[in-house]
């Protein structure tokens, strides 16, 4: 389990998330939503312990995540960032293989087992030899989470992944994070498409300027109201093949609000 | 399969490559020595003032060049690593303009003609100044790009009390001489020069090549190396250490030697298929080769004064810059 107990975080003297109580266990996907400026990607980072908490903790498993060797921690839990960059012209296969260096030595040699299974996951084996830096944006997205997959982590905390991808990529890339949930490992995800986190995610978390007003499963998270207040939108509801679906319809003025 | 065997042998083919360039420079020089006569002169046998060539002037020549070349190449890629950017030369953080200021300082208080190691000594003591001014501007959780500013800013300012100096030197001969310094040169360095500077660069060069795996994780910039295990604080400050170290020394016993760091890394990313951490080694034993080749090419062009190694590296390095300039901006728009 990895759990933020009344967890804030600062930026040069500013409080961008205020205190909150978030929990991620093992085998769900999670949603992390809010509008532009509200705090998730903050949030995220400080639950990957890239940023310090200004006040409470982040813990793993029961532990304080401070109190664990940054290695070990890196051996369970996976971070991928928003728009996750390739300085050099590196293989495909040279960047899944980075998500083996927490688990290497002194040794040079590809994890080459790890790596291909990671490709596979994400239907990218075809993509090995292939400069990360010269692929379509939904092949980077994918080999990307094959590097957050090779260190077969517990925990994968993402950033926006969906952001810029065509509906056929996004379908997939959300297709594929419900199946790693499904394998048992605990998904937390930042999401903008509200009708995506509406159909996959168990349970959302809704962030509003840096505080948590909301959090449960989609149909208690994105009510007309809480919507209202987070993102400043009515939103148009039906149900397909038994499925809600939700589409960000009209912008609503200060007095409707 | 071809690019595996390429990178399999690249280490071991550069290092015959050095070897092979070592001993051709042994050769080459005012007096060309045959292999046999360099064996002789090696084994204690021969005419005395071949084994004198030999072992005062041409051994300590090739032994700095390796150990110099070695310095800039492998900085070059640490700091081109660490910063992620190809156009990133070692003297970036004020090292080389702090060394060139302190030895500089040396020629003009007179020190210079009194003890023959104040020069080098005054090149470290200037490079360890530069480099504590760089981290106490900078600060000590300072970005990345607060560092550069430092540096260049410091560099700055040594390259203009450098001009000072040499603006107020009343001996023209001194001034001419502080000029050849900052030139660069292997030529006249004797076997201490070599022990002088040998320890430092051996110590930064293994802190730099301890990066390599930390480095590898840089690809993905800082956020994601974090989340894969390393502390990037003590990264930054190893290779910052590790480089002061080995340029710093490197620049005080020959005077500045540019374009090495910044070209060789960039020549041999390709066959390391732009792994950092392959860079490293690769990239020492390149800088090696290069500055041997510029410092023969010293040796046998005929010119009535000797060029300086540092003139012949910034002849050739220039163009390549320039090359490198238009490929990034074809890369970018």
């Amino acid at each position: 389990m990895l759990e933020a107990h009344q967890l804030s975080v600062a930026l040069g003297g500013h409080r961008i998330v205020h205190p909150a109580d978030i929990a991620l266990g093992e085998g769900e996907l999670v949603g992390l939503i809010g509008a532009n400026g509200s705090g998730k990607s903050t949030l995220l980072r400080a639950l990957a312990g890239l940023l310090p908490a200004e006040s409470g903790s982040v813990s793993l498993n029961g532990k304080p995540l401070y109190q664990i060797p940054l290695r070990e921690v890196a051996q369970t839990v996976a971070y991928l960032p928003q728009s996750p960059e390739c300085h050099w012209p590196l293989t495909a296969d040279r960047v899944v293989a980075l998500g083996r260096l927490p688990f290497q030595g002194s040794s040079n040699t590809l994890d080459t087992g790890h790596i291909t299974r990671a490709l596979a996951a994400v239907d990218a084996l075809y993509l090995r030899d292939r400069n990360v830096n010269e692929l379509s944006g939904g092949e980077r997205a994918r080999v990307f989470l094959a590097r957050a997959l090779a260190g077969d982590p517990a925990f994968l905390l993402i950033d926006e992944p969906a952001a810029g991808l065509d509906p056929y990529h996004q379908l997939q890339l959300m297709e594929l994070l419900q199946a790693l949930a499904r394998d048992g490992r605990g998904v937390l995800v930042v999401l903008h498409d509200l009708g995506l986190a509406a159909r996959f995610c168990g349970r959302l978390f809704l962030l509003n300027g840096g505080k948590l007003i909301a959090s449960g499963r989609p149909e208690d998270v994105l009510t007309d109201t809480l919507l209202a207040e987070a993102h400043h939108v009515n939103v148009y509801r039906s149900t397909h093949e038994g499925t809600s679906v939700l589409v960000p319809w009209s912008r609503l003025t200060k007095s409707e609000e | 399969m071809n690019n595996n065997l390429s990178q399999r042998w690249l280490l071991p083919g550069l290092a015959v490559v050095l070897v092979v360039t070592a001993a051709v420079s042994l050769c080459v020089g005012n007096t060309h020595l045959s292999i046999h006569e360099l064996w002789d002169a090696a084994c204690g046998r021969g005419e005395p003032v071949i084994r004198l060539v030999l072992w005062e002037i041409r051994l300590p020549r090739l032994l700095l060049g390796i150990l110099v070349g070695c310095s800039l190449g492998l900085a070059g890629a640490a700091m081109q690593g660490l910063l992620r950017n190809p156009l990133v030369e070692p003297g970036l953080l004020g090292v080389s303009a702090g060394a060139g200021l302190g030895a500089v300082l040396i020629f003009y208080s007179g020190f210079a003609a009194r003890f023959a190691f104040a020069t080098p000594l005054g090149g470290m003591a200037g490079a360890l100044v530069a480099v504590l001014l760089v981290c106490a501007l900078a600060g000590r959780d300072s970005s990345i790009q607060n560092l550069i500013l430092a540096g260049v800013m410091v560099s700055a300012i040594c390259g203009a009390l450098t001009s000072v100096i040499l603006n107020l030197s009343q001996n023209p001969y001194a001034a001419m001489e502080i000029v050849f310094w900052l030139l660069g040169s292997l030529a006249d360095r004797s076997m201490d020069h070599v022990k002088l500077a040998a320890p430092l660069i051996g110590v930064g060069s293994i802190l730099l090549l301890s990066c390599g795996k930390a480095l590898r994780a840089l690809s993905l910039g800082e956020d994601t190396a974090r989340s894969l295990g390393f502390r990037i604080d003590r990264v930054r400050w190893r290779i910052i250490a590790g480089s002061s170290l080995a340029v710093g020394a490197a620049v005080s016993v020959t005077g500045a030697i540019g374009f090495v760091g910044l070209m060789v890394p960039h020549l041999l990313r390709p066959w390391v298929k732009g792994d950092p951490a392959r860079l490293l080694p690769a990239s020492a034993i390149g800088g090696a080769i290069l500055l041997l080749w510029a410092d023969m090419l010293v040796r046998v062009l005929p010119t009535a004064v000797e060029l300086k190694v540092g003139v012949v590296t910034a002849l050739v390095g220039s163009p390549i810059f320039l090359l490198l300039l238009i490929r990034t901006r074809r890369s970018l728009f």
